[in-house]
């Protein structure tokens, strides 16, 4: 089934159609969320959350990029928005409650460098950890990114350079 | 396949590091699909409230000058009739829920915010319709998808009776934005978006609720 023929039957309504594009997504839509979010609740809710809008919106599918580029970029948005709106309860949480598993990252002094440098890409800008994340961790172009993130890949490509210094930065700190 | 700009700066062995980061287990196939399914069968089952009016506001866009004037006057004497009647009650129902309403300052930032979309959209449309669309709309769409994004993530955003019109306007200026130079189709394609889902109708109703407070001043 080509990816035109498979946007038709969703768009007629066709189950099997809706559940081979899901079955053909989800892997890429799971990592993507799982990457942004780090734990399984979290990303379940926002592949989840991809889905039902890939379903609502495809009829505005364009077809100017690749299905899979377009899904990732709902995805993307998605995980973006769940990211800022888990730290604003964060953020409003962590006085009323020390030991909150959110503020306690910062404060541990880890030796491992993974620990140290998931905090560190966490740390990072919104722009650059997204695209540090697709590009380096997901392995995407960056013309795919540019798509997704709706910036040019020139801009992408400079996001990645300064997320990089800034990750060297900090992880220098730490040394 | 493009060749990774700066490969060097990252160390071979963070590289690995990095790979691992939030590694994912494999997804909870089944599991997702139930809750997607849950999910789309539950939006279907709540109908979506600006619709009648979006159709109201949708047929009331085109008819003749000759109609719409003296309907217009017949319909802003009618708002300032009710308006008056309004003024003399001892509790008007925006004052009866001050807690429940966003602050001030909120309410005009968003009126202001809907404002500009409202007039972009209406003109991206009209330009749209005349066959000679603005070329400057991608850039504008631009700038007004950073504010929109701003909203979402402003308190006044979570507001779940304004949330999902600020998601719709994230999709379509998104569209406009990356619109290609004298693509008629493109545009076709994003008037027809705004009327099926009656984006510019609901931005309408939204409008005068979000400016209230800056109105009251005026009145």
């Amino acid at each position: 089934m080509t990816e035109s023929e498979l946007i038709a039957g969703v768009l007629a309504g066709d189950p099997a159609a809706e559940r081979k594009l899901y079955d053909t997504y989800v892997d890429q839509v799971w990592r993507m969320t799982y990457r942004f979010a780090g734990d399984s609740d979290r990303a379940a809710d926002w592949a989840q959350e991809t889905f039902v809008r890939v379903f609502q919106r495809l009829r505005d599918f364009r077809g100017e990029s690749r299905l899979g580029t377009w899904i990732g970029a709902i995805a993307v948005s998605v995980s973006l928005g769940g990211l800022r709106k888990t730290r604003r309860h964060a953020q409003r949480e962590a006085p009323l409650d020390e030991g909150h598993a959110v503020a306690a990252p910062s404060r541990r002094i880890e030796a491992d460098l993974a620990e140290r440098l998931n905090r560190a890409i966490e740390g990072l800008a919104e722009g650059y950890r997204s695209v540090f994340v697709l590009h380096d961790v997901e392995g995407y172009t960056h013309e795919e990114i540019g798509k997704m993130l709706d910036v040019t890949p020139g801009t992408s490509k400079a996001q990645l350079h300064r997320a990089r210094a800034r990750l060297r930065e900090t992880l220098s700190a730490f040394a | 396949m493009e060749t990774p700009m700066n490969e060097d700066d990252l160390d071979p062995r963070l590289r690995d590091w990095v790979r691992d980061y939030h590694l994912p287990p494999d997804p909870p196939r089944e599991a997702l699909w139930a809750r997607i399914t849950a999910a789309r069968a539950a939006d279907r089952t709540v109908p979506s409230p600006p619709r009648p009016l979006t159709t109201v506001l949708r047929r009331m866009r085109r008819p003749p000058l000759a109609v719409l004037v003296p309907t217009g006057v017949a319909a802003l004497l009618a708002l300032a009739f009710g308006l008056g009647r309004l003024s003399v009650r001892p509790a008007a129902p925006v004052a009866a829920h001050p807690a429940s309403s966003p602050n001030l300052a909120v309410q005009v930032a968003r009126a202001d915010y809907l404002g500009r979309v409202e007039a972009f959209l209406t003109e991206f449309r009209a330009g749209a319709g005349s066959g000679r669309p603005d070329a400057a709309a991608p850039v504008d769409a631009r700038r007004l998808l950073s504010a929109t994004r701003l909203m979402l993530d402003s308190p006044g955003g979570q507001d779940p009776r304004i949330r999902p019109l600020l998601e719709d306007l994230e999709l379509v200026l998104a569209e406009i934005s990356q619109l290609p130079a004298a693509s008629p189709a493109g545009v076709d394609l994003i008037t027809e978006g705004l009327d099926r889902r009656g984006t510019l109708a609901r931005l309408r109703y939204a409008v005068p609720a979000g400016s209230m407070p800056a109105l009251q001043g005026e009145i």
